[in-house]
């Protein structure tokens, strides 16, 4: 993902906050725990530690939460316990934050030494028990409120620390912070300008979630009874009731309502931190695998009326794309038609490539051939394979197809393997599971593969990583041919590879489709890929498929002016032998 | 009972135990979640004593040392394995345990008792009369140091001599009015077991773990001892009265009340002690849970740190002020919200009865009285509200104790009470030692300490309540410092009034002399609240606790209705 | 390949082993160097035999300069000497032992049933994101996290008591019993702490994994795989949660490493004499040495369990040891 050369407004950032409904909650229920804290003398007519009544009284009008073990009104507890409770949380985040941040900004910025050092020091603070430290403290120096907050402030700083260390490097690596540094400003004024504002965000996140951990922190010291024993707070109310019997006194208001105030606020502070989280990290992809299917919808009418009136074909295509239309739902709810009544066709052993710039559809169409668009598409058409429709036979009836009938191989800059499992076991896999191959019959294949494709034996017991970009994509060729297809389906196959590797590798695709009598399907804006590869090809623009034929006419004579442009526009790009090294000349 | 069916029917006896615990473990392990389905042996309809189980959420037996264990269970559970001269009988007075029979000689300077013939402890050796002589020459040997514990029960004793195997002869300084009444409190040891211990200065006794299984005298055996979790005690066939008819019992300790009112409820326990009146509402409506409620022998007071050599806060001495302090706590309020209105309420630290003044009653809630009182000494309410007197606030630190029960709540009510008065009160909670530590320290120096809570059992006879405010209790049991030579003086002669009816004046005008001198000024006498399973008769007999440091009867008595 | 799986090893281990050294000079500075009841009371166990006093001096140098009694410390430790006990003068290695045999299991087990849990929530919910699922399981994992512990053990006992023990580890009147008959009490007494424990781990667990998942659900190799014609199943066991591990073992390691000590307020609730308590009953009767040696177990355990969980991602990922 490239950096963005501007700053971003910090402004704008905040204010998404409060329209994700799940923070809007959250930060609205903070607010109002905070407002009816702070304004309990105007919601309840009882002071905190009056004797409004019997003890254990039952919730009734008066008491709508019912009375505790003193006689005291349990709703008023509440309200003033909130105070305490949430004075704790946030004065001890705050705490939290400012050493966290000092900590975590200053290592992550300068770097180097001072790095080391301070994150040493928050890794040794992260392996202090920290519940019981606090109880040692609170028993040997008395547990007034400012200790408390001290408490769960110093050792709750390591979480902000670390996170904000992360996020502070990748901010410094941005190119306008490089460009600044450049010219000369002060880390002062750098940290003020450039980082902070971009942090924010993040800062605002942990120190909601550490508003919690404090809250929980506060209820846990009172409960073991190291409270400030002169205050009402939630969790000496929880304390209270354990001590005094109040569930066995049938008073089980005098337990529940406070731990469900904790719990409330607590579950608010999670809310907003968890949003805040997930609009920092967005999900710049969309799963490739969700619960929901994409929709199909059966050949447009007309179509279909055509269709049946036409003659049927002596054998049918290989593989035969029919009136093809597929709509993507993007985030705000628009649906966008991105494929629009593509039809083509292809024989055994044809070598056919779709050609056009970025969002002309293609990756989409050959995506829908084997069923992999996503759970927002809806798709209108027929895509049939040896005349059986695939999109009206369901995800079970795609998966007959899938990898023995047509493979795949995708864009040499994807991570097409699982960085954890080894090549050869991933290229096993299909061949035992589609095929009941035996461990050893399918290893033997594997190798036979990997051959193939000029990679030695070795490759199989190698991880991912390991491997290069050109042995990765040899490896996913091979991959794709484990269990026989008779079509590939070829995306951008050779994007982000070196000139020469590319060469090779479309070398290498057109020898393997010779040999093994395997149709190729080819995405591709790369024209001369297609040149090496293909003998016939289609333009797409815009979704629409806007001229189709054999390559020599597409270059030499191209009848819509779009193709004239495209291929007019691609210079001779000389074609180097993979196997001499040297131009083939044109 | 005889000796001889009692041994041989030692081992009938092991086997039927184990047979009915091993029954009862098949039902457990068969019916694993059966609801209300006790564990161990409380099986319902079962002949034979039993095992009685006992849940505690509040105290703790903190040592089998009877010199180092000052908690009221570890009391009451050296009281069930060891035996005593004399003990209290169901009517409150004394009666024999050891001792069978005794007279006071030599103007009551000599006593002269008869023990119990052909005893045995529980590992089989004989227990004579020369135990007790051993443990009381011990005793007064080193009751300055390691054997300070058994301080109050040997206050005069001069020596202990036994001239035979049933014979044990007392001598003391002074007519022992009291003897009986604070013999009752010591422990007899086995010779033979902790001899070998004292060494050269008595320090070993102390150190002295005495492991369970302990070499027990009294009608049960102590065997089983895990510190903050569980006593185990089971029927001595060796004891030398009357057999109990309990197999067995065992105190499990419970960190919060509704665990242990849930055990007892589903049946994991057979009976609750140390309950508070919230505890007995709540019992009062369970299925077959019976509920006793009534007088304990225990009082709970504020006390006020009396050492007349402190240096600051010397407002604190005058009566004035304690008078004042007393008029703004109301008692009753406190009884009705701490206690549900189960306490008794007193004026004295002696029980309700035959020694406690009469014309002494309770300080009735008089805030505007108090602030009177304060108001006329001369200590004026600053801008805060707080009164200054003599220069500095009147802000004390009230100490607590997290063996008090509910004292979070004790604070919040006595800091709002005083507060009506322009008193401050910062109210800290620390552990049993440190408070301890605190208000008489530093170093029995009671200098540290302004205000505190605490309670002290108190028992039939006075004359232990009285000690805690002598001077001689000074780095002992004297708590507040409070120390005055006619105090002792009257204290000594009540000590050594053998005749009830002159030593009952004496007695009443030392209770007004601390009523007068307030270092403690009393709350209530706490309810003793017990609960138990509808199938145990005899419980709940004696005043206080079935499981009882007074007296042996009750858990001889308890069995199960067949 | 070897090579750099051994030097990450070696790496890790120089790491693991200066923590250590960290963790006992803390501990000792702590509790020794600090003025106050601390360091006295090490040496000054009350009612203790003057054979006692004297064993502790010579042991741990009482009487020496700071730095040597730090030198016997360790020495001490390596014997594993840990002090004596205030409380009841024996030695504090056996009380922790046996506080820590019974926290294991209750720690162990409540992890294990969150992880269990949480795992199959998380994957379901990333898998099922934008439908109903998702923001159902994730919002009942949140409140359960929201949730204090001490709270839901109080809940559980109220409702459930009848059914399993409301405290303790055993029932203590069940003597004379087979070993069946004990092992079925411990399991009574030990389902409900071990369901609180669970139940306040497992949002945290189910977030995570749930993250965790949803990120690999975007991956490449999560469209090869379905590509491939594999199901759905397999693809989210074998690619997405696999993958997801990598943090999510993170996560297991911190948790059993501090949950140790974090169990202390369900120990308290139910009366599980486990090493929480123990910190809690030390603290609270100001038993210094052994409240230095549950310290020390507790930051070393943290200490192993993050040097475990480092030697796992060599397992679980083997892209780490070649970075």
């Amino acid at each position: 993902m490239s950096a963005p050369a501007k700053r971003p407004r910090p402004g704008s950032q905040l204010s998404w906050i409060l329209r994700d409904p799940r923070s809007a909650v959250g930060a609205a229920v903070l607010a109002l725990a905070v407002a009816v804290t702070v304004g309990a003398p105007l919601l309840t007519g009882y002071g905190p530690f009056d004797h409004a009544g019997q003890v254990f009284g039952a919730p009734s009008g008066a008491h709508p939460f019912g009375l505790d073990d003193l006689g005291q009104d349990v709703l008023t507890q509440v309200l003033y316990g909130g105070r305490i409770s949430l004075l704790v949380g946030i004065t001890a985040a705050l705490v939290a934050a400012v050493i966290g941040g000092l900590v975590g900004i200053s290592a992550g910025y300068f770097g180097g030494r001072a790095d080391t050092v301070l994150m040493a020091v928050t890794d040794y603070t992260l392996i202090v028990p920290g519940i019981p430290l606090m109880i040692a403290i609170a028993a040997a120096f008395g547990s007034s409120l400012a200790m408390i907050v001290i408490m769960i402030g110093v050792l709750s700083w390591p979480q902000t620390a670390r996170i904000l260390r992360s996020q502070v490097r990748s901010v410094r690596e941005r190119t306008y912070v490089r460009r600044a540094s450049v010219l000369g400003v002060g880390p002062a004024r750098m940290i003020r300008t450039h980082v902070l504002p971009q942090v924010a965000p993040l800062m605002i996140a942990t120190t909601v979630l550490t508003v919690a951990q404090a809250i929980f922190v506060e209820t846990a010291l009172a409960f073991l009874g190291l409270g400030d024993p002169g205050r009402v707070s939630w969790g000496s109310m929880i304390y209270n009731a354990f001590d005094r019997g109040a569930v066995s006194a049938g008073a089980w208001w005098a337990l529940i309502y406070p731990g469900v105030a904790v719990a409330v606020v607590v579950l608010a502070c999670s809310l907003v931190g968890q949003a805040i989280e997930a609009k920092l990290n967005p999900r710049s992809r969309v799963p490739y695998l969700s619960g929901k299917r994409f929709t199909v919808e059966p050949v447009a009418a007309e179509h279909a009326a055509a269709a049946a009136a036409a003659p049927a074909a002596a054998t049918p295509p290989l593989l035969a794309v029919e009136h093809l239309d597929v709509w993507m739902r993007n985030a705000a709810g628009d649906e966008l038609h991105v494929v629009r009544d593509v039809s083509f066709s292809l024989g055994r052993a044809d070598r056919f490539a779709l050609v056009g710039e970025s969002g002309s559809g293609k990756t989409t169409t050959l995506m829908s051939v084997l069923g992999l668009l996503p759970s927002n598409a809806r798709v209108r058409g027929a895509i049939r394979y040896e005349g059986r429709d695939l999109l009206a036979g369901g995800e079970a009836g795609m998966r007959t197809v899938r990898w023995k009938e047509i493979a795949m191989v995708f864009q040499g800059s994807m991570n097409s393997f699982s960085p954890v499992h080894t090549v050869g076991a991933q290229i096993v896999e299909p061949m035992r599971l589609h095929n009941g191959a035996s461990r050893r019959a399918a290893r033997a294949r594997a190798a036979e593969l990997v051959g193939m494709v000029g990679l030695p034996a070795t490759v199989l017991d190698r991880y991912p990583h390991e491997l290069s970009g050109g042995m990765r994509q040899r490896a996913a060729i091979a991959m794709a041919l484990a269990c026989d297809p008779k079509v590939l389906l070829a995306d951008e196959p050779t994007t982000a590879l070196d000139a020469m590797v590319q060469a090779q590798i479309l070398m290498l695709l057109r020898r393997l489709a010779d040999e093994l009598d395997i149709a190729v399907l080819l995405v591709t804006h790369d024209l001369a890929s297609v040149s090496l590869l293909c003998g016939e090809a289609a333009v797409m623009q815009r979704g629409a498929l806007i001229e189709q034929g054999t390559v020599d006419a597409l270059y030499h004579d191209p009848k819509h002016p779009y193709t004239r442009e495209l291929f007019g526009a691609a210079l001779d790009i000389p074609v180097v032998d993979a196997a001499t090294g040297k131009v083939v000349p044109a | 009972m005889d000796r001889l069916t009692s041994s041989a029917a030692h081992g009938r006896r092991h086997r039927r135990v184990a047979g009915l615990l091993l029954a009862a473990a098949v039902s457990t392990a068969t019916a694993l979640s059966a609801a209300g389905c006790g564990g161990g042996a409380g099986a319902a309809g079962s002949t034979g004593g039993g095992t009685l189980r006992f849940g505690d959420a509040l105290s703790n037996i903190d040592a089998t040392n009877p010199f180092v264990g000052t908690n009221v269970l570890a009391r009451a559970a050296y009281e069930q394995t060891y035996p005593e001269l004399v003990q209290y009988g169901y009517d409150n007075q004394i009666t024999g345990d050891f001792a069978k029979s005794w007279t006071f000689g030599d103007d009551g300077r000599t006593l002269t008792m008869k023990t119990a013939a052909d005893a045995k402890w529980s590992d089989g050796r004989p227990l004579t009369s020369r135990d007790a002589a051993w443990t009381l020459n011990t005793a007064v040997k080193y009751k300055d140091g390691p054997t300070a514990a058994f301080g109050s029960g040997i206050d005069g004793l001069v020596s202990a001599e036994a001239p035979d195997a049933t014979t044990l002869v007392l001598h003391y300084s002074r007519a022992a009015g009291t003897a009986l009444s604070q013999l009752r409190r010591v422990p007899i040891l086995p010779q033979h077991v902790w001899a070998p211990h004292v060494g050269s200065d008595g320090k070993g006794l102390q150190s002295f773990r005495n492991e369970a299984p302990i070499v027990s005298g009294g009608p049960f055996i102590w065997t089983t001892f895990k510190k903050d979790q569980v006593a185990l005690f089971k029927r001595n066939p060796n004891y030398y009265g009357k057999a109990p008819r309990l197999e067995g019992f065992g105190i499990q300790h419970y960190s919060s009340n509704d665990a242990l009112l849930q055990s007892l409820k589903n049946g994991e326990i057979d009976a609750a002690l140390e309950l508070n009146g919230v505890e007995a509402n709540s019992l009062k409506g369970m299925q077959g849970i019976k509920v006793k409620s009534g007088p304990g022998w225990i009082w709970d007071a504020l006390g006020i740190n009396s050492n007349p050599k402190r240096t600051d806060h010397r407002e604190l001495l005058d009566p004035d002020v304690r008078m004042a302090f007393a008029k703004a706590i109301d008692t009753k309020e406190l009884n009705d919200r701490l206690q549900l209105g189960y306490a008794q309420p007193t004026a004295t630290q002696i029980p309700v009865g035959e020694f406690s003044d009469p014309s002494l009653k309770p300080v009735a809630v008089d805030v505007a009285g108090a602030n009177a009182l304060l108001d006329r000494l001369g200590y004026r309410k600053g801008a805060n509200g707080i009164r200054v007197a003599d220069g500095h606030p009147m802000s004390y630190q009230l100490d607590l104790s997290t063996g008090f029960g509910s004292s979070e709540r004790v604070a919040q009510l006595l800091t709002a009470s005083l507060a009506r008065i322009g008193v401050k009160v910062d109210a800290k909670i620390m552990d049993g030692s440190a408070f301890w530590d605190r208000v008489t320290g530093p170093d029995y120096k009671y200098t540290n300490s302004q205000l505190f809570v605490e309670s002290w059992s108190n028992y039939p006879d006075p004359d232990f309540s009285l000690s805690l405010q002598t001077c001689a209790q000074l780095g002992g049991l004297n708590e507040t410092g409070y120390c005055n030579k006619d105090y002792d003086k009257l204290y000594q002669r009540q000590a050594s009034e053998i005749d009830v009816a002159k030593r009952k004046p004496i007695v009443y005008r030392l209770q007004q002399m601390l009523y007068r001198d307030r270092p403690f000024s009393v709350f209530y006498n706490e309810p003793a609240i017990e609960g138990w399973r509808a199938q145990w008769t005899g419980y709940g007999r004696m005043k206080g606790s079935t499981f009882s440091a007074l007296s042996k009867f009750p858990l001889i008595d308890v069995h199960r209705a067949s | 390949m070897h090579r750099d799986r051994a030097h990450y090893v070696a790496r890790r281990t120089a790491a693991a082993l200066l923590m250590v050294v960290v963790a006992l000079t803390l501990n000792f500075v702590l509790f020794r160097a600090l003025p106050g009841d601390a360091s006295a009371s090490f040496g000054a166990v009350p009612e203790a035999t003057p054979q006692m006093r004297e064993q502790l001096r010579r042991d741990f140098g009482l009487s020496d300069p700071m730095p040597t009694q730090f030198v016997k410390y360790v020495e001490q430790l390596g014997h594993g000497n840990l002090g004596i006990s205030v409380v009841d003068r024996q030695p504090v290695t056996g009380r922790l032992g046996d506080a820590l045999k019974n926290t294991i299991p209750l720690a162990l087990g409540a992890t294990l049933l969150a992880i269990m849990f949480g795992l199959l929530t998380g994957t379901l919910a990333a898998w099922r994101q934008g439908g109903v699922t998702d923001p159902g399981m994730t919002g009942v994992a949140l409140t359960l996290n929201a949730m204090p512990v001490q709270w839901v053990g109080l809940v559980l006992i109220v409702g459930f008591s009848s059914w399993f023990a409301s405290g303790g580890m055993h029932d203590p009147f069940l003597v004379d019993v087979g070993a069946w008959a004990r092992f079925t009490d411990y399991l009574r007494h030990l389902v409900l702490p071990m369901t609180t424990l669970a139940l306040s781990l497992f949002g945290s667990f189910h977030v995570i994994v749930r993250s965790a998942v949803l990120e690999t659900l975007g991956e490449d190799y999560v469209l090869t795989a379905r590509a491939k014609g594999l199901s759905t199943a397999r693809i989210l066991r074998r690619y997405a949660l696999r993958n997801a591990l990598l943090p999510t073992a993170t996560l297991i390691a911190l948790t059993l490493g501090f949950v140790v000590g974090g169990a202390v307020l369900t120990e308290t609730v139910f009366s599980w004499p486990g090493v929480g308590r123990a910190v809690y009953d030390a603290v609270t009767h100001r038993d210094f040495p052994m409240l230095q040696g549950a310290f020390l177990v507790l930051t070393l355990s943290v200490v192993l369990f993050t040097y475990l969980a480092d030697l796992l991602y060599l397992v679980l990922d083997p892209r780490v040891a070649a970075s």
